[in-house]
């Protein structure tokens, strides 16, 4: 699959926002919607920013009748043109991570271009995949508060998991074990 | 595309960034490697450039001198010239009449730097002949400096920033970093991953609070008995270092006579908190290795704020967690450079260099050097900023000139403060934006905005760094510096710098503990932390080492105090408090932040009143709902945020909204010791509004008119002076 996301970690977390505007700042380009793709959430034991997490089976994909979200090698990926705005994606997303905004636009007519007309914009995660460096979020808060998680960081979490497992099971060693080999 | 090094012109934390500059245009920011960043920004740093650009978001830029010819009429475009002479006349007629003290002014301790204050303050004394000059200081960190002064010598933090993150012990009382300095609460997180302990004791839960070992929710106003308390257990549970105080503190018997009455149980009430959570807390920090308190607004905007300053010195002196690296004293400051507007001599008693004006010595070596006659220098402290409404109203000061704050946005009590605005007599404001305060002016000077100027700021910690202009000036703003020798050279007191660098070393010469300060020692990422007394001197990250304090006999001067409850309680009519915070996201009063895209686009009007839910479920007010707050002075619009963690009974709300506008509703009633506002405590109500359709509709057309507004009253300066498009 491949699949990353971006997490942030509520105990480094200051809750300043930081990754917000440097997600506006990448997205406030001609062409793009500016809205910070993630969310700052804040309960009292708990700040951070809320954002996609590509699921390797997107509820997001599954639910757009027009093919608008898709895998691309990873990340759930948009095509803008299909979207229609009806919203079930954001039915869909169990993060409350995809936004559906109406964008002032120019309609044609033949060629000609008429008066402004709203345009369905589907507003989430991209990973920053056009963007040298990687996320801009990542890069962005200053406590070194936000990863992005790939297959790797994944194997190598549970990698240490297990060693940490492997090793609690001297407790319960049928046979004593030989502690001096520590 | 361009870079150009910078000091962040927002909070007092001095992150080190480069300006990116292309086309001429400021187009984005990076963080460099600076002594207290590390390369890190925060959202104002990395988002908050454009603004430089006259993006018109929220108010359009000064870019012509512009007067008014009679009071009350039009604001006219004019030359410099005309601009100059016709407010040295209207200086020199007030000063002749009424005399030098009828003429009050302020500092900027925000994008200007530390010359151009030095500048205006040596004008305000030399030229005009008074010490009528003050800093915004007055209305937040003035209780610290005062405090400080008064008590271990030295209005600052005793420690750096850098090494907060290796103390062992941070007690966070009535500051909330994340939201003030993003930057400082980097390092109270790197402190707690290196294992330090954390204390929070606040009202609100505020995002430490999360990550604290010790959370002490306090009912508001209750500081100083909880602190009384705090310093009764240290001494009550023989925690105390005799020795130390033996050797370096004076008045420890009289201090003890008053905080021995102070027990936990004894405030417990005023308090609201359990009196083992503060014998706990107490037993933390005085126990620790290196303990540091930190504190902000939430104990200098209170009725007794000097006095609780007073107390957190004490407690710091009798545990003898002070004038080591990693232990001291951490009042962080608001402005990016209002430690340096303090440094500058932007304080009615204090020349530069915390020099006192009463001392006959001082007076005579800073004649000497501006060419003075013996005696010339006003020897009488001056009015503080918070004395502007009723000097006003008594006659007192007829004339005041505003550099670069905007008052009638950020002093309590609007309605009173926009009466005293129009009542003087001349009202000059030197700015980059037409803020409401300079909509009322009389002269109109535009100035250079930060990235378009060069100078050396002081971040709150003591360190000076330089920054340097991104852009060119735009249309015909002139550097701050040279509006005032202008002004100065015309009043009969001529001055002519040429660059800040010498106006830095005439700073340097006549201030000893910043002499070794050079532009040299400050270029690039370079910095020199006050005291730094001679040029070898790298700067001194921590003051009062081995218990020497900058006092007479070097001696710490233990003081304390009996509590006294906040001015105005709650009561039916109003039964919230009404405390005024920070959020992170905007800066002051908003005018730079609010004409930045990435920040407006974050938070807009009219902001947020912060309410408990079971308060705004006893109003029926729901989450994101427009309500009105009202108050004995006022009655303004906002949206409801329901949050959690704020304390039951007490609302809070942002000050830099200008429709959400909370000093509308704050009073003007000042801590007498240092003239500070009491702008963390008064009554208020919030009412919901059932129809929310009209509320929205509302408050977008308050928001439009205001913003109209401001642009029509910046509008004539589109209109070339008639003499200019005259001439041959």
């Amino acid at each position: 699959m491949g699949s990353k996301f971006v997490i942030a970690d509520p105990g480094l977390c200051i809750g300043c926002q930081t990754c917000m505007a440097g997600c506006l700042l990448k997205h406030s380009a001609p062409g793009d919607v500016a809205k910070p793709r993630l969310n700052l959430i804040t309960t009292l034991t708990i700040s951070a920013p809320i954002v996609c997490h590509h699921c390797a089976d997107a509820p997001c994909v599954a639910s757009c009748p027009e093919g608008a979200l898709y895998f691309d090698e990873g990340r759930v990926a948009v095509k803008q043109e299909r979207c229609i705005g009806c919203r079930s994606c954001v039915l869909a997303c169990p993060y409350g991570a995809v936004d559906v905004v109406s964008q002032e636009g120019a309609a044609k007519l033949g060629g000609l271009t008429v008066e402004s007309a709203p345009k369905a914009f589907l507003v989430k995660c991209d990973l920053c995949y056009d963007r040298e460096g990687g996320p801009a979020c990542v890069e962005a808060c200053p406590t070194g508060g936000l990863m992005v998680v790939d297959e790797e960081e994944l194997a190598a979490r549970q990698r240490a998991r297990r060693m940490k497992a492997a090793v609690a099971s001297g407790a319960f060693a049928s046979v004593p074990l030989n502690m001096d080999l520590n | 595309m361009e870079k150009h090094m910078a000091v962040c012109p927002y909070c007092g934390a001095g992150c080190k960034l480069n300006l990116l500059v292309d086309d001429g245009m400021v187009i984005g920011a990076e963080g460099i490697d600076g002594v207290t960043n590390e390369g890190e920004l925060c959202l104002k740093g990395l988002s908050g450039f454009d603004f430089i650009n006259d993006t018109k978001i929220l108010t359009p830029r000064i870019l012509h001198p512009m007067i008014r010819r009679e009071k009350g009429g039009e604001l006219e475009r004019v030359t410099w010239d005309e601009a100059l002479d016709f407010t040295a006349q209207r200086l020199t007629e007030i000063k002749e009449k009424y005399g030098p003290d009828a003429i009050m002014l302020t500092g900027s301790s925000r994008g200007p730097g530390n010359e151009a204050n030095f500048v205006m303050q040596k004008f305000t004394r030399a030229c005009i002949g008074t010490n009528n000059i003050d800093n915004c200081a007055r209305t937040c960190h003035g209780p610290s400096v005062i405090g400080l002064m008064d008590t271990v010598g030295s209005g600052a933090m005793s420690v750096s920033i850098p090494n907060l993150e290796n103390a062992d012990l941070i007690m966070l009382f009535g500051y909330n970093p994340s939201a003030s300095h993003p930057i400082v609460a980097r390092r109270i997180v790197k402190a707690k991953e290196k294992g330090a302990k954390i204390i929070v004791v606040d009202p609100r839960s505020i995002e430490t609070a999360r990550i604290a070992d010790l959370y002490i929710q306090i009912k508001n106003g209750c500081n100083l008995a909880f602190m009384n308390a705090f310093a009764n257990v240290i001494v009550s549970e023989n925690m105390h270092d005799k020795a130390f105080i033996d050797a370096h503190t004076s008045g420890f018997d009289a201090w003890w006579e008053t905080i021995k009455n102070y027990t936990p149980e004894s405030v417990a009430e005023v308090c609201g908190c359990d009196p083992d959570d503060i014998r706990k807390a107490a037993r933390m920090y005085a126990t620790a290795p290196n303990s540091v308190i930190g504190w902000g607004m939430g104990v200098t905007q209170q009725r007794q704020g000097v006095k609780v300053v007073h107390t957190i010195a004490a407690i710091a002196c009798v545990a003898n967690q002070i004038g080591r690296d990693n232990a001291g004293l951490a009042p962080v400051r608001g402005q990016n450079n209002v430690q340096g507007s303090c440094d500058m001599g932007m304080w009615p008693s204090l020349l530069p260099g915390y020099q006192k004006v009463e001392n006959p010595e001082m007076r005579a070596k800073f004649e000497k050097a501006w060419g003075l006659p013996a005696g010339a220098l006003p020897a009488e402290p001056g009015f503080k900023l918070t004395d502007l409404p009723h000097g006003v109203k008594e006659g007192k000061i007829r004339a005041f000139y505003n550099f670069g704050e905007d008052p009638l946005q950020t002093e309590p009590d609007s309605a009173d403060m926009k009466e005293t605005l129009e009542n003087l007599d001349l009202l000059i404001s030197q700015d980059i934006f037409m803020t409401q305060t300079t909509a009322l002016a009389d002269v109109v000077f535009p100035g250079t905005s930060w990235g378009e100027h060069d100078g050396v700021f002081s971040a709150s910690d003591r360190t000076f760094q330089r920054f340097t202009a991104a852009v060119p000036p735009k249309g015909e703003c002139k550097h701050d510096w040279q509006i005032f020798q202008e002004l100065s050279t015309r009043m009969g007191y001529p001055m002519h710098y040429e660059d800040t660098e010498e106006i830095w070393n005439e700073v340097r010469e006549l201030c000893p503990n910043f002499y070794g300060a050079t532009y040299e020692k400050m270029a690039g990422t370079g910095h020199a932390q006050w005291p730094v007394p001679t040029l070898e001197c790298p700067g001194t990250p921590t003051l009062y080492k081995n218990g020497q304090f900058n006092t007479a006999d070097k001696k710490a001067i233990l003081m304390a105090h009996d509590f006294v409850e906040p001015t105005e309680l709650p009561d039916d009519a109003y039964p919230l408090v009404l405390c005024t915070v920070r959020e992170v996201g905007h800066y002051s009063c908003r005018s730079m932040t609010g004409n930045c895209k990435v920040l407006s686009m974050l938070a807009d009007e009219p902001g947020y009143v912060h309410i408990n839910p079971a308060d705004a479920e006893a109003r029926n007010i729901r989450d994101e709902d427009l309500v009105w707050v009202s108050s004995r002075r006022g009655k303004v619009i906002t949206r409801a945020c329901l949050d959690e963690r704020i304390n039951k009974g007490a609302v809070y709300m942002t000050y830099q909204w200008w429709i959400g506008k909370c000093n509308d509703l704050t009073m003007h009633v000042t801590d007498p010791l240092s003239g500070t506002p009491e702008d963390k405590y008064s009554a208020c109500e919030v009412h919901s509004i059932d129809d929310q359709v009209w509320a929205e509709r509302h408050m977008q057309a308050l928001y439009s008119a205001l913003k109209d507004r401001l642009a029509a009253e910046a509008a004539p300066q589109n209109v070339a002076p008639a003499a200019e498009a005259s001439a041959e």
